[in-house]
């Protein structure tokens, strides 16, 4: 789709050569031969809707941290602590939850006007519980975005992988001190559903029907979004071109320094999306999530997905490719009984080439 | 003698102890292709980076079709029509040709009935052709990446990024230094492609046979100080080169 737009990389007289081919389709094919290949390994199990819609699930919140790494990334730069911001998001959320609910109830119970007000329990005061929570989970991920984005164009430190390495720390401790190291459990069904809700398609009185999980349909349409913001509008550009050449993008008049804090703050505050969706799917605000370190399979997937770590270079579609063949090698090694541990080492194996396809198209474009 | 398009008079910039320019002036006809040459240091960049705002002198005046004028930034020159066409800091690489020639100047259209604007990348694409076409800039699409032309190439995409959004004045530092022979000449049609278009170039280099084939007139700074101010038919090589390094004079050979 972006092709028709960001046009063909070589002249066409030449056609289109292998490094071309594999620039643009690289990604997708691998993603296919590999489905292919579980298929093979796995007939009776791997393409079965329950479990392609398991594997949606289990992938839908590291999509999400791995699209604000992509942003990032995007601009030559790095977000460490988009795992860690998850994790605090998370917590706010569960905690504002509780806070909120606990705070009404005590004040429900002593109110006189009590009986013109909606209970604690209701569907409305959960409702407008969960909203607020929402909203300050959110502005938890815009708070940590905008502190990354200042570290590196108000302080000047040196690069972004220190103020956000600082981040991931300052997030973990923060995570854990709120929530006292340990799970806040049972949250409000409008905040669930986001996590663990399906919508159920084509259920008939003999079928159970095809389940899509609503955070998966989140992630779509954040995907969505962000494909549209990056290729057809003028920050989206901007982005892309602070990522090829900063200093070119600042004597055309664009101010640099406000998109490389776009970035982080996006960053953030799809992290803070992604906790809404790891709240719902396990119904509480664990401590745990922050310290998984899942910054480094969004890293991982951004650059599987084509990405290049000097910026400029990648594309929505192929981050979400990154996100499901990562999310289909687990589900895949899981499927064949492989362990854990053999798991890490293919899919370092798999970073490791990724990154090295990068490389090889980088030499072969320049000896074009 | 109609009033010129830049007039620079009496210039002068210290920075601390240091006299990089003294009582400079500078005069730019319409659709003139002026050389400005002088060894490192003799005052060039500072008084380019006066004329586009990057500086601010501490003495003189400069008047842009004869109306006295005063940059404060680069803004404010652009605002005007000057442009200066930086070496290898112009273009990012990883975007196609139009993206390059309209950045941070896109072009939208309002979509979803007014709700959102988006870029008009057709638009973009058709400007970005017809202004390669204008300038005669051999390039086979507007949606090639800029990082995988030829250097002449991109210093003409570079000088298309400034020319195209009705720049009066081009200013070039060095436009074909880091280029191989058969691109330099490009180059230099380009320059005096852009008479044509009524747009006037200030040329910096060091190469003196680039200068001699497209400036009309040469001038020569030396220690901050005008030292000549020459028609290039009044003049040959070894009197330019005598007058940047100081040497005694040397007379020109009138050669048939």
């Amino acid at each position: 789709m972006s092709e028709s737009t960001t046009a063909p990389a070589y002249t066409p007289a030449r056609g289109l050569s292998v490094v071309g081919i594999l620039e643009r389709f690289g990604v997708a094919l691998a993603l296919v031969v590999l489905m292919l290949v579980l298929t093979i390994l796995s007939p009776e199990y791997f393409l079965t809707p329950d479990n392609l819609t398991n594997v949606a699930n289990r992938i839908a919140f590291v999509a999400l941290i791995s699209l604000g790494e992509f942003l990032v990334i995007l601009t030559a730069g790095i977000d460490l602590s988009v795992g860690s911001v998850m994790g605090l998001s998370l917590i706010m959320l569960a905690k504002s939850c509780h806070f909120l609910y606990e705070w009404y109830a005590g004040w429900y119970a002593t109110a006189s006007m009590a009986a013109s007000l909606p209970e604690p329990a209701s569907p409305l005061a959960l409702g407008i519980i969960s909203l607020l929570s929402i909203l300050i989970a959110l502005g938890t991920g815009y708070l940590c975005g905008l502190l990354n984005g200042w570290g590196f164009t108000k302080l000047g430190l040196p690069h972004p992988f220190i103020m956000t390495l600082g981040m991931l720390n300052i997030a973990r401790g923060a995570a854990n001190l709120i929530s006292r190291g340990s799970p806040i459990t049972g949250l409000p069904r409008a905040i669930r559903v986001f996590g663990a809700g399906n919508i159920i398609l084509g259920r008939t009185s003999t079928t159970a029907g095809l389940r899509i999980p609503i955070a998966f349909i989140v992630v779509l349409a954040l995907y969505f979004l962000f494909w549209v913001f990056l290729t057809h509008t003028k920050t989206g550009r901007h982005i892309y071109a602070v990522g090829g050449n900063p200093q070119a993008t600042l004597y055309a008049g664009v101010n640099v320094k406000r998109i490389l804090n776009l970035v982080y703050i996006l960053s953030g505050m799809l992290a803070a999306v992604a906790g809404l969706l790891y709240a719902g799917r396990i119904n509480s605000g664990t401590p745990k999530a922050a310290m998984a370190g899942y910054e480094l399979d969004a890293i991982a997937s951004v650059i599987i997905g084509g990405a290049s770590f000097f910026g400029g270079r990648g594309t929505v579609v192929g981050t979400l490719i990154g996100v499901l063949i990562m999310g289909f090698i687990r589900n895949g090694l899981n499927l064949l009984n492989v362990s854990v541990f053999w798991q890490e080492v293919a899919i370092g194996v798999i970073i490791i080439s990724a990154a090295f396809i990068d490389v090889l198209r980088r030499r072969a474009a320049r000896q074009e | 003698m109609p009033e010129p398009l830049v007039r620079m008079e009496k210039i002068s910039k210290s920075f601390g102890p240091v006299r990089a320019l003294q009582n400079v002036d500078l005069i730019l006809h319409h659709s003139e292709v002026l050389g400005l040459v002088g060894d490192n240091g003799a005052g060039k960049s500072t008084l380019m980076k006066i004329l586009t705002g990057v500086h601010q002198p501490d003495s003189g005046q400069i008047y842009f079709q004869g109306q006295p004028v005063r940059f404060n930034s680069p803004h404010d020159s652009r605002a005007v029509g000057i442009e200066m066409v930086y070496q290898d800091l112009a273009l990012a690489g990883n975007l196609n040709v139009a993206d390059n020639i309209y950045l941070g100047r896109e072009l939208t259209r309002k979509r979803l009935g007014g709700l959102v604007r988006l870029l008009d990348h057709k638009a973009m694409a058709e400007g970005a052709a017809r202004l390669l076409e204008r300038l005669k800039i051999e390039i086979h699409s507007p949606t090639l990446r800029v990082e995988t032309l030829s250097g002449g190439q991109r210093q003409a995409v570079a000088v298309a990024r400034s020319v195209g959004f009705e720049a009066k004045v081009v200013i070039m530092d060095e436009p074909t230094a880091a280029l191989a022979v058969k691109e330099v000449a490009k180059v230099l049609d380009l320059i005096r492609g852009l008479k044509e278009h009524d747009v006037a170039v200030i040329l910096i280099s060091h190469r003196m046979p680039d200068i001699f084939e497209v400036c009309d007139r040469i001038m020569v700074l030396r220690q901050g100080v005008k030292v000549g101010d020459v028609p290039r038919e009044q003049t040959c090589m070894d009197e330019i080169v005598a007058l940047i390094t100081g040497a005694q004079q040397e007379v020109c050979m009138e050669v048939a």
